[in-house]
C-alpha cells in the first residue's frame, strides 16, 4: 500500500466554544479522486483552511507526501505541490488574465526587488516563454479571447475557469476544490466533470473535493468522505455513500442537487 | 522670483519622490503608508548628521536612504499582519512618534531649535548665482532615478506580485506568494525613497526642524497620489505638481489682495482637503488612471 | 498623589468617550475609521465659543448649542460625502474622511486663527478631594459625561433607534430584512455621534485650551481606546477611554527607576512632560500591535 498523497489524523479546531472540526481523519491516494461532503457546518471547508495552510488545528497531524504540513503557511504549501481554489472564486480583478497567469506561473527567482530593477534585461528575454505559457493553459479553458480583459468583468463561471487553470499553471501533485459547481450552469458542470477526469488521466493529479452536487461528486470521485458536525461519519465509493442509512438521515430534508 | 520658481522646482521634484514611493506602497501594493512624513524626517535628519559631522554629501544622503530604508521594514516587521484600517493608524502614530521624538532628543536633532548650517552639495564647484538652477538639476536627476526604479518595479513581475497582494492577500498565498516578504520589500523600498527625499529637503533648504516634518506632509503626498492616479506613476509626478503650484500659488495672492498670511495658509489647506473629497467622490481613479497591461 | 492621578485619568477618560463611542459605531456600521471624527469635536467647540464670545451667551446653553451644530455638520459631511460612498471599500471612506478632516480644521483655522483661545478668563473654583485638586470645570466635566454615557445607554437599549442600531450592527442583511430603514438610521447615528463628539470637543477645550489642532491631537487617541474596547462594543469604548486615561497619567506619575535600580541605578526616572504625547501613541501602537481585537468582545467591522 503506498503511502497515501494527503493523510490527516485527529485534526481538531474550535472557534469560540464551537467544535468545528473533532477528531477528523480521512486520506487521499495518490492519483485518487476524493469527494468530502456533509451537511452545512459539517467542517468541510474548515478542514480543507486546515489542509491548506489557512488555518492552524489545534489538534492532529496533516501529512502531504508522506511530510507533515500542520500549521504551515499557505504559501509555503502551495510551493509545494498543493493547491486550491476558494468557494467564493478568488482571482486578481483588476488585472487582465494574462496578467494573472502571469502571476500564477512565475518563478519565484524572478520575483525579486533585484531582478526587477537591475535583471531588467534577463525579465525581459523570459517574457515571450511565460506568456506563450500563459497563452497555453487559457487556450485550455478556453478563455483565450478574453486574455487583455480585466479577470473583473468575467462572468461567475468564467472566473471559475480562470481559477482553475490558475491552481494547474505548475502541475501541482493535489489540487483542493471548494463547491467547483456551486452556481454553475448545468452545462458547463459536465464540462468541469471531464476536465477533472482528464487531468488526473494526463498527469496523475490527486483531487480533494468539496461539494453538495451528489451527480457531480458521483461522477467524479473514486473515494467519498462524510463529516457530520465535524466527526467522520462515514467513508466509501461514492454509491454506498449514496445508500448508506446514516448518511441519509443525516441529510434528510435537504436537496441533493446544488 | 526666478529663484523662487528654481526653489520650487526642486521641492515638486522632491515631493514627486515621495509621491512616486506613496503609489509604489499604494497605487500598486495596496498598503496604507499614512506615515511618510517619519521617513522623510529619518532622512532628513541623518543627512544633515552626516553631512554636518564631515561626511562627503552624496555619501551622507546615501546613508540617509539605506537608514530610512531600514526604519522602514523595522515598521513593516511588527504591523505585517494587521488590517488597512490599522495599519494606517500604526503608521501615523509612529510618525507622531518620531516626530515627538525628534522634538525632545536635541543631541539628535537640534530639538524644537532644529539643525541649520546644512552644507550643500557641490557648493564650492558651483558659483553661488548658478546655485538655484544646480540644485533644481540635481533633485531632477534624482527623480529622474526613482521614476526609473518605481516604473521597472511596476511593471515586473514583482510588481505583478504587488498587485495581487493589493487585491486579495490570501489569493496570493494561495499562488504561493510569501506575501509578508513581499510587503517587507515594498515598504523599505518605499520609505528608503521618502527618505532620499527627506535628504534632498535638507540640503535644499539648510534648515531643518520639526515644524517641517507634520503630518500635513504625509496628507499632502496622499493627495497628489489620489489626485494625480493611483497605480499611474506619471499621475503621482502631475499630482506633486499640482499640490506644489496650489500650496504655492496662493502665496502670492496675499501680497495682492489684503488677507492675513495665516488665513491663506488654511484657505490652500482646506482646498486640498476639498480636492483630496472632490476626487473621491467624482474622478476616484485620479486625473490619469492605471493603464491596462495589455501583451 | 495616586488620587491626583485617578482623578486625572477619569477626566481625561470622559473627555475620551464621548468620541470614542462615536468612532466605534462608525467603525463597525460603516467600516472604515472615521479620521474626521476629531474635527466634530473641533467644530463643536469652537461653534460653542463662538455663542459664547460672539453672542454672549452661558458657556453650558452655548455647549449645548454647539452639540446640535456639530451634529449637524456630522450628518451633512454623510448626506455630501459619506453616503455617496457606502459601497466603497473601506480604504476609500477612509481617504474622504482625511480630506474631510483636512477641510474641517482649515476652515476653523482660516476663521478664528491658530493661536489658543479659552472659554473664560475667570480663575476657576477649586474643590479638594484628599490630596487631589479638581477643579469646577472638570467636576463639571465629569458630570456632564457621565450624562452623557447614560443618556447614550438610554439610546442604545431603550429607543427603536437604538433597537434598529443594534440590530445593524449584528446583522445587517438581517436588519434590513426586517424592514429596518438602514439610511434613515445611518443619518441618525451621523447627527448623534457629531453631536458627542462636538459636545466631547467643548468640554475638552474648557479643560485645557481652544486651537486648531484638537481634533489631530485627540483623534489618535480615541482610535486606541476603541480597539482597545472592541470594536463596535459601545461599552469597551467607554470602559478602553477610561483605561487610556489611566494609562496616560500612570506612566507619567510612576518613577520607572525600579526597571534600572536591578542594575545599580540610583536615581528617579520620569518620562519627560515633552513625551506626554508619545505615551497616547505608544500605547495606541502597543494595543493596535497586542490587542487588535480588543479586550472586550466586539461586534462586526474590519477586523
Amino acid at each position: 500500500m503506498t503511502t497515501p498523497i494527503i493523510d490527516i489524523k485527529g485534526l481538531s479546531i474550535a472557534f469560540g466554544g464551537l467544535k468545528a472540526l473533532d477528531d477528523a481523519a480521512f486520506q487521499v491516494g495518490k492519483g485518487e479522486i476524493v469527494g468530502l461532503i456533509g451537511p452545512n457546518g459539517s467542517g468541510k471547508t474548515t478542514a480543507l483552511n486546515c489542509l491548506s495552510g489557512y488555518l492552524k488545528p489545534s489538534a492532529g497531524e496533516i501529512k502531504f507526501k508522506g511530510e507533515a504540513i500542520t500549521g504551515l503557511s499557505p504559501d509555503v504549501i502551495a510551493n509545494r505541490g498543493l493547491m486550491r481554489t476558494f468557494q467564493v472564486t478568488k482571482i486578481a480583478r483588476r488585472m487582465t488574465l494574462i496578467e494573472n497567469m502571469l502571476v500564477g506561473s512565475e518563478e519565484p527567482s524572478n520575483e525579486t526587488l533585484t531582478s526587477s530593477i537591475f535583471g531588467r534585461s534577463g525579465l525581459r528575454n523570459k517574457l515571450p516563454q511565460q506568456i506563450e505559457r500563459a497563452r497555453e493553459l487559457l487556450a485550455s479553458v478556453k478563455l483565450s479571447h478574453l486574455e487583455n480583459e480585466y479577470a473583473g468583468v468575467l462572468s461567475g463561471g468564467q472566473q471559475r475557469l480562470l481559477a482553475i487553470a490558475l491552481v494547474l499553471v505548475r502541475s501541482p501533485d493535489v489540487i483542493l476544490l471548494d463547491e467547483p459547481a456551486a452556481g454553475v450552469h448545468p452545462t458547463l458542470v459536465g464540462e468541469f466533470v471531464g476536465m477533472i477526469n482528464g487531468i488526473r488521466k494526463d498527469t496523475g493529479t490527486s483531487f480533494l473535493i468539496i461539494e453538495h452536487n451528489m451527480q457531480f461528486i458521483a461522477d467524479v470521485c473514486d473515494n467519498v468522505v462524510v463529516l457530520d458536525a465535524g466527526k467522520n461519519l462515514a467513508s466509501g465509493p461514492p454509491d454506498l455513500i449514496h445508500k448508506d442509512p446514516r448518511v441519509l438521515e443525516v441529510y434528510l430534508g435537504k436537496s441533493q442537487d446544488a | 522670483m526666478i529663484e523662487l520658481g528654481l526653489y520650487f522646482s526642486a521641492l515638486i521634484a522632491i515631493y514627486a519622490i515621495m509621491a512616486l514611493a506613496l503609489n509604489l506602497q499604494y497605487g500598486v501594493g495596496g498598503l496604507l503608508n499614512f506615515g511618510l512624513v517619519a521617513f522623510f524626517a529619518i532622512g532628513a535628519y541623518a543627512s544633515a548628521n552626516f553631512s554636518i559631522a564631515g561626511m562627503p554629501i552624496l555619501l551622507s544622503m546615501v546613508l540617509a536612504t539605506v537608514i530610512a530604508a531600514i526604519a522602514g521594514a523595522l515598521i513593516a516587521i511588527p504591523t505585517m499582519r494587521l488590517s488597512i484600517h490599522y495599519w494606517a493608524i500604526v503608521t501615523i502614530s509612529i510618525s507622531e512618534l518620531i516626530r515627538v521624538i525628534s522634538t525632545n532628543e536635541e543631541w539628535l536633532t537640534g530639538g524644537t531649535f532644529g539643525m541649520p548650517n546644512i552644507p550643500q552639495p557641490f557648493a564650492e564647484l558651483v558659483p553661488v548665482s548658478a546655485y538655484s538652477s544646480f540644485f533644481a538639476v540635481f533633485a531632477f536627476l534624482f527623480l529622474i532615478g526613482s521614476y526609473w526604479i518605481a516604473n521597472s518595479v511596476a511593471e515586473s513581475p514583482f510588481g505583478r506580485v504587488m498587485k495581487i497582494i493589493r487585491e486579495d492577500e490570501d489569493f496570493g498565498r494561495s499562488l504561493g506568494k510569501d506575501v509578508s516578504r513581499f510587503k517587507l520589500k515594498v515598504m523599505a523600498l518605499g520609505a528608503g525613497m521618502v527618505g532620499l527625499a527627506g535628504a534632498l529637503y535638507a540640503h535644499l533648504t539648510t534648515y531643518i526642524s520639526p515644524q517641517a516634518f507634520e503630518p500635513i506632509v504625509t496628507f499632502i503626498i496622499w493627495a497628489a497620489v489620489i489626485l494625480g492616479g493611483k497605480g499611474n506613476l506619471k499621475g503621482s509626478i502631475l499630482g506633486a505638481f499640482i499640490m506644489i503650484a496650489l500650496f504655492n500659488s496662493t502665496r502670492f495672492l496675499g501680497d495682492y489682495l489684503d488677507i492675513n498670511a495665516v488665513t491663506i495658509a488654511n484657505v490652500r489647506l482646506a482646498l486640498i482637503g476639498l480636492l483630496i473629497m472632490l476626487t473621491v467622490l467624482l474622478r476616484p481613479d485620479g486625473i490619469l488612471p492605471e493603464r491596462k497591461k495589455e501583451f | 498623589m495616586l488620587e491626583q492621578v485617578l482623578l486625572n485619568s477619569v477626566i481625561r477618560g470622559s473627555e475620551i468617550a464621548t468620541l470614542a463611542i462615536g468612532v466605534t459605531i462608525l467603525f463597525s456600521l460603516l467600516r472604515f475609521a472615521n479620521f474626521a471624527h476629531g474635527e466634530f469635536a473641533l467644530v463643536g467647540a469652537y461653534v460653542t465659543y463662538f455663542f459664547v464670545s460672539v453672542l454672549g451667551l452661558n458657556v453650558w446653553v452655548a455647549a449645548a448649542l454647539g452639540a446640535v451644530l456639530g451634529g449637524f455638520v456630522a450628518l451633512l459631511s454623510d448626506v455630501v460625502v459619506f453616503r455617496r460612498l457606502r459601497v466603497s471599500p473601506g480604504v476609500v471612506l477612509l481617504i474622504a474622511s482625511l480630506g474631510l478632516s483636512i477641510f474641517l480644521r482649515a476652515v476653523i483655522a482660516a476663521i478664528w486663527g491658530v493661536e489658543g483661545h479659552n472659554y473664560s478668563d475667570d480663575l476657576e473654583q477649586i474643590y479638594r478631594i484628599g490630596d487631589a485638586i479638581i477643579t469646577h470645570t472638570q467636576l463639571v466635566i465629569i458630570v456632564v459625561s457621565v450624562a452623557a454615557m447614560a443618556g447614550f445607554y438610554v439610546l442604545l437599549n431603550r429607543t427603536q433607534l437604538g433597537r434598529a442600531m443594534r440590530a445593524m450592527s449584528d446583522n445587517m442583511d438581517l436588519a434590513k430584512a426586517r424592514g429596518i430603514n438602514v439610511e434613515v438610521t445611518i443619518r441618525w447615528i451621523w447627527f448623534i455621534v457629531g453631536s458627542y463628539a462636538a459636545l466631547g470637543g467643548t468640554l475638552i477645550a474648557m479643560d485645557t485650551q481652544l486651537w486648531p489642532d484638537m481634533g489631530v491631537h485627540i483623534i489618535l487617541v480615541v482610535f486606541a481606546a476603541t480597539v482597545l474596547g472592541g470594536i463596535g462594543n459601545v461599552y469597551g469604548a467607554v470602559i478602553g477611554s477610561f483605561m487610556i486615561g489611566l494609562l496616560e497619567n500612570a506612566s507619567l506619575a510612576i518613577n520607572w527607576a525600579f526597571i534600572a535600580t536591578p542594575f545599580g541605578y540610583d536615581g528617579s526616572l520620569y518620562i519627560p512632560t515633552g513625551y506626554k504625547s508619545a505615551v497616547s501613541f505608544a500605547v495606541l501602537i502597543l494595543v493596535m500591535l497586542f490587542f487588535p481585537k480588543g479586550i472586550m468582545k466586539g461586534s462586526s467591522g474590519d477586523q
